[in-house]
């Protein structure tokens, strides 16, 4: 059979088409180019994403993967890349969303980490597992508290990004109103249930925790087609 | 449906549809409270109006991953706008900048949607809205007296 001069992976993909090679070579291929890769169909049952879904997600990940270092792994710098495109912006929501998805706590995020933060964006993905996340999105020193400080930093950093201006008195009314209303035991910190109550008296705070484009992923990526398994679990 | 109940506030709809979820862009969000809010607040538990701090935050759009889904060219930018007046004036002061620019901008609570008024020219350019965008960014600056830093082009919808 004639192999034309492709990238390595789709020469891979060819062989495995043509049954050259089998889905241990593949996958093993696979697996040595991108650490952390898993059978997108584990993946899926194991979120709320289809396997179409999760192949889409591989597509997005090898771009971001490979757009500084090509190792097959997101780097803060890459995920900075992706997010504003734009590699030396760093803040402290990106640096907090990154670490948050650096699972392992490596420094880096590989596929499995990627595909499963991502889930928890997912519309479908369970109330409780984004109550979680907020929460530890917003427990910046991770001492499993919110606190009136972390606020106050998290407050500022907005007000700097978005060049609002907004007295210092100002500022500190609105952490005394909101401190005052989440915090039932008055003790200057949020605990997770008080975040948990507080949440579901106001539910528009968990917006930023839905991710409208998933919906849409399959058709921004529509590369995935060629490096279906779908076709092979249908038959 | 005729009775004059329904007519109030009824702004009829335009012929074409807008993408579900993209219209965040045309909500300018009022956060500052009136003076009168400020003392009423200092003797009473707050009125419902008064942002918190979570709410604030999350408008960040540096906590939006939907960045990760889109391409190099098509970054978009957003502005955020504050203003001293009290909410309902600035709403009159949105509706105001709003028909300035050709728009007709449709109030429910305190949320502000907003459409070209009128019939759309057909396949219109993203710079037809780039440009509607931008008239109402300078007509809404203007009305709020400079105490919006610079207006950066809003987000730039085809619908």
């Amino acid at each position: 059979m004639l192999i034309p001069m492709l990238p390595l992976e789709k020469t891979i993909h060819a062989l495995w088409r043509h049954n050259e090679i089998g889905d241990v070579q593949k996958r093993t291929y696979l697996r040595i180019q991108f650490p952390g890769y898993e059978n997108p169909v584990a993946l899926a049952s194991e979120t709320a994403f289809s396997v179409s879904e999760v192949e889409a997600l591989f597509e997005l990940y090898k771009s971001i993967s490979g757009s500084v270092i090509d190792d097959g792994l997101i780097n803060k710098e890459e995920f900075q890349l992706a997010l504003f495109k734009n590699q030396k912006k760093e803040n402290l929501f990106a640096n907090r969303i990154f670490d948050l998805f650096d699972v392992k706590k490596k420094g880096f995020i590989d596929f499995g980490d990627f595909v499963r933060s991502l889930n928890v964006f997912h519309r479908n993905a369970p109330l409780e597992e984004k109550i979680d996340y907020s929460f530890k999105l917003y427990d910046l020193d991770g001492t499993g508290f919110i606190e009136r400080h972390g606020v106050k930093q998290m407050l500022i950093a907005l007000l700097c990004e978005s060049q609002m201006k907004l007295a210092d008195e100002t500022v500190e009314i609105i952490l005394d109103k909101t401190f005052m209303e989440a915090d039932a035991d008055q003790d200057g910190k949020i605990d997770r249930s008080e975040w948990q109550n507080f949440v579901s008296k106001y539910p528009s705070l968990l917006k930023i925790m839905t991710l409208p484009y998933l919906r849409d992923i399959t058709t921004t990526f529509p590369s995935f087609v060629f490096n279906s398994e779908v076709d092979e679990i249908a038959t | 449906m005729e009775d004059a109940w329904f007519q109030m506030d009824y702004v009829p709809a335009l012929a074409y549809e807008c993408e579900e979820g993209k219209d965040d862009a045309d909500d300018v969000r009022a956060v500052y409270p009136s003076e009168q809010d400020m003392e009423a607040d200092k003797q009473m538990p707050k009125s419902s109006s008064f942002i918190n701090a979570f709410q604030l935050i999350a408008m960040s759009q540096d906590l939006d991953l939907s960045g990760l889904f889109e391409e190099k060219d098509e970054v978009k930018e957003k502005v955020m706008l504050v203003s001293d007046h009290a909410i309902d004036d600035t709403m009159t002061k949105i509706q105001a900048a709003a028909a300035d620019a050709n728009l007709l901008a449709e109030r429910s609570n305190n949320k502000m949607k907003m459409y070209p008024s009128g019939k759309l020219p057909r396949r219109s350019p993203r710079s037809y809205f780039f440009n509607l965008s931008a008239e109402f960014c300078k007509s809404l600056s203007s009305l709020l007296k400079g105490k919006l830093m610079s207006c950066v082009a809003a987000q730039a919808e085809e619908c």
